[in-house]
């Protein structure tokens, strides 16, 4: 990354040289692909969007589109047309593309921790400055670190975490450095670069715009062909692989890799140009664990109104109003351990896992050549429907990993026995019916402390079956103090809390907060068992 | 469009049985069961390129097949499955494809692209099934058969390896529905050899057949699979031959067990653990799943000893009727 500024004009220019070849081959074997006609899909979509010009977008964006749809109007050819393909193409390429500060890097990797917890944590203030950088203190990271960093130097990382949160990428980021592995380039959706914060240090540090509302062929293919040409140059990528934010709260399941899977088209291209010694991919499955969410109100009513798909991009969220995000971290650093990041074990695009030294393992251990799946009659070649395959089975081993390396907090652990009491006292009502029933729910302490104690148990034992691990600050916890950790959790920062505390009993007071932090659980079956 | 200019579609069209659309390697076959022989003799005289050796055969011999060709079927019994792709895992690497027509759940519960996946570095992995038997390929009778895989390769592949003017080969894209199809194939074989055993008509084989198409949809969907598996060649292709086929192993000792015969020789008896492995395998995938699945239910306990033959018809003739 620290040459990226250097790669960059190149980068642009090789994106737009393989999306226009790539037009070209495709319009003369196809009359669907025929320039006129993608031309104008992007017209069509392009003129929609900049009827009303505000930023980032620009008059220049408009007038470009403008004289695409005059030269379409008037019946123009290819020879006319191409030109101006290739102008729009190297825009998008030019709009993706982001820039690297080192200095950027520097103020954001070492200075922002220290000075967030500073703001965050004034109480420390009065301890002196050893607690300048208590983020770390916060921060529990995990993983093989010296066999990332050994992979890292070799080949090309392509870190997949889950997504949770707008505060996944700065977390990410942090625990990148703090495990001292390289920077690296992500996209982010364009919205995020509206806020002048944000955008500063998105800019300069290896980020790439992700325009979601440019839904047309065409942008998506420069996009991929983006992905690909930067993985080709061995610039370690991030890649939130769930597309979006866990709506539902649960553990992704369903990954589609996306941009992810152009590591392997990079890994054959360099095949194809290197030989056998080409630079690798490497993917790294990351968890971000937490044991509340900024935007948990948000996502869960998302996710019950059922239009998680159309408000794809949420812009009114928790995340866009400073001052919870300030009481949101105030709160979680003033926890111990109140975040984990797991890293890991590496594997191929083949899913195969990687050792210390780069080398493919199959499950059995033994030693595999990863080129070897990627071979035709002897040599390296493209094969989209192979390609997507592979790209697919990896996704389904990492959502395996994802599961895996999941944490579980006492908010979780709570909220699933509060819902499954729930569920037994409202039997036969479905989730909607259970969630808006008048009758207020509450359970007597002790009863809940002992559910809380078997479900606990059984996400202990379920940790050998790769279902989630328990939590280091949950892990010598009790019933009756995973229920005030779950309940000082909740307290203070959610516009009222999931439950709270009345003399004996607990009360069930906003149940689709409940269930956001239930769902973490969602997939766990011996947790379901032990309380029915 | 990929976004690699370079990129292959993801299938191309090819006449069923073009010559040239056959790969230049020979297609290698391991024998365990008459329908691999039956495979590789009625390949040999309409002279494509194959290459066998027996389920059997030892680590050089499997080396040798490997080296040799890039394309491989696995014909076994499940019981000669899990030995088989251990000592697969040791010659084969990430170029080679490979599909099996085994029939049913090894002793792991694992279908055998499971195993395979498990024990060898292979990952294009495809199933082979369908009314094909080992009678009609000798015989040179027209047949036909699925090959289904998600990778495009061993589809088109096998489908150009395997098919000849006497053997149609269909395209899939669904391989654990025809693995489950395959299973569910065994179970109703049996039941209709306990039917014939205990005297029932075809009225009585014809209700078994469709309920079972119906509750196989029905587990196929809710693990995955595509819903018209169940009533392509892997599901109903296969059971209206299997079911009348009072020559095969499961047919034959369903008519035994409804006579209330046990089986005391060693192939009897490792056949009627493997239908069992298969009948206990779906009716945990059937309950995981939440879907009703009476004849797999009734199979199970008849294998397992819980209920009799008469037990089992009276207990599916009482089932509520519901809309056909």
């Amino acid at each position: 990354m620290f040459h990226f500024n250097d790669l960059r004009p190149e980068i642009v220019a090789e994106v737009t040289r393989r999306v226009v070849q790539l037009r070209q081959s495709a319009a003369a074997t196809r009359i669907e692909e025929q320039l006129a006609y993608v031309l104008n899909e992007l017209v069509m979509h392009e003129t929609k969007r900049l009827r009303h010009v505000k930023p980032p977008d620009t008059e220049e964006d408009r007038r470009r589109v403008q004289e695409l749809g005059r030269a379409l109007g008037r019946g123009a050819g290819d020879d006319e047309l191409m030109p101006l393909l290739e102008r729009q193409v190297r825009s998008y390429a030019d709009d993706i593309a982001g820039t690297f500060s080192v200095s950027a890097y520097k103020v954001a990797s070492q200075v922002l921790p220290s000075v967030l917890s500073l703001l965050m944590t004034p109480q420390n203030l009065s301890q002196g400055l050893l607690h300048l950088g208590s983020l770390q203190n916060r921060v529990r990271i995990e993983g093989d670190l010296v066999q990332l960093r050994h992979l890292a130097a070799k080949g090309t990382l392509v870190v997949v975490p889950t997504h949770l949160s707008n505060l996944d990428s700065p977390l990410i980021a942090f625990a990148l450095e703090q495990a001292q592995l390289p920077p690296m380039t992500y996209g982010a959706g364009k919205n995020l670069f509206t806020s002048p914060l944000t955008s500063f240090f998105m800019r300069r540090l290896g980020a790439y715009k992700v325009d979601r509302r440019l839904k047309f062929g065409l942008y998506k293919e420069v996009l991929k062909s983006f992905s690909q040409v930067v993985l080709e140059r061995g610039l370690h990528s991030i890649f939130f692989p769930g597309g979006t934010r866990s709506r539902s709260g649960a553990v992704e399941r369903k990954l589609k890799l996306g941009l992810a899977g152009t590591a392997l088209t990079a890994y054959i291209e360099n095949l194809k140009q290197h030989g056998p010694d080409a630079r690798r991919c490497y993917f790294v499955p990351v968890t971000l664990n937490m044991p509340l969410v900024l935007e948990a109100e948000t996502l869960i009513a998302d996710h019950l109104e059922e239009v998680g798909k159309n408000r794809y991009i949420i812009e009114d969220d928790e995340f866009s109003r400073l001052g919870r995000v300030a009481t949101f971290v105030k709160k979680l650093l003033t926890m111990d351990a109140a975040i984990e990041v797991r890293f890991g074990q590496a594997r191929d695009p083949f899913g195969n896992h990687v050792d210390e030294v780069g080398g493919s393992h199959d499950r059995r251990g033994h030693a595999v050549d990863p080129m070897r799946y990627v071979l035709r009659h002897g040599a390296p070649e493209h094969h989209r429907g192979r390609d997507e395959e592979y790209t697919r089975e990896l996704g389904t081993l990492i959502a395996d990993d994802f599961l895996a390396g999941t944490s579980v907090f006492a908010t979780h652990i709570v909220a699933h026995a509060l819902m499954q009491h729930l569920e037994k006292q409202l039997p036969g009502a479905d989730v909607f019916q259970r969630l808006r029933h008048p009758r207020e729910q509450s359970i007597h302490v002790m009863d809940l402390a002992s559910r809380v104690e078997r479900v606990r148990d059984a996400v202990m034992a379920g940790a050998a079956r790769g279902l989630g691990k328990l939590a280091e600050r949950a892990s010598s916890q009790d019933g009756r103090a995973l229920i005030d950790d779950a309940l000082a959790s909740f307290a203070g920062y959610h516009t009222r809390p999931a439950a709270e505390r009345r003399g004996d009993t607990v009360v069930l007071t906003d149940r689709e907060l409940l269930l956001y932090y239930k769902n973490r659980l969602a997939h766990h079956r011996p947790a379901h068992e032990v309380l029915s | 469009v990929s976004a690699n200019p370079s990129a292959q579609p993801a299938a191309a069209t090819r006449s069923p049985h073009s010559p040239q659309a056959a790969p230049a390697r020979p297609l290698g076959i391991i024998t365990g069961t008459p329908l691999g022989l039956a495979l590789v003799a009625r390949l040999t005289a309409d002279d494509r390129p194959v290459q066998a050796c027996p389920a059997t055969a030892g680590a050089a011999e499997l080396e040798g097949l490997a080296r040799a060709c890039e394309l491989l079927v696995i014909d076994a019994e499940p019981g000669q499955l899990p030995p088989l792709a251990r000592a697969l895992g040791e010659v084969t690497d990430g170029n080679h494809r490979l599909a099996h027509t085994v029939r049913g759940v090894t002793a792991d519960g694992l279908t055998a692209i499971e195993l395979l996946r498990q024990e060898t570095p292979v990952r294009r992995l495809g199933v082979i099934a369908g009314p094909l038997g080992a009678a009609d390929l000798l015989a040179a009778r027209p047949t036909a058969a699925v090959v289904a895989s998600r990778h495009p390769e061993v589809v088109d592949e096998l489908a150009a390896a395997l098919s000849t003017p006497r053997l149609r080969i269909y395209r899939g894209r669904d391989p654990l529905g025809v693995e489950l199809s395959q299973g569910l194939v065994e179970l109703v074989t049996f039941a209709c050899g306990v039917i014939a055993g205990l005297g029932f008509g075809e009225a009585t084989r014809a209700l078994l057949i469709v309920r079972a198409v119906r509750e196989l949809g029905r587990i196929v969907v809710a693990a995955g699979g595509e819903p018209q598996t169940a009533s392509g060649l892997a599901g109903l292709g296969a059971l209206l031959v299997r079911a009348h086929d009072s020559g095969g192993a499961a047919y034959r000792l369903g008519q035994a067990a409804s006579h209330g015969q046990a089986n005391d020789d060693e192939t009897g008896r490792a056949q009627t653990e493997a239908l069992l492995r298969t009948a206990r395998a779906l009716r945990e995938l059937s309950r995981q799943k939440k879907v009703t699945a009476h004849v797999v239910d009734g199979v199970a306990d008849l294998l397992g000893g819980t209920k009799t033959p008469a037990d089992l018809l009276a207990g599916l003739m009482a089932i509520p009727v519901l809309d056909d």
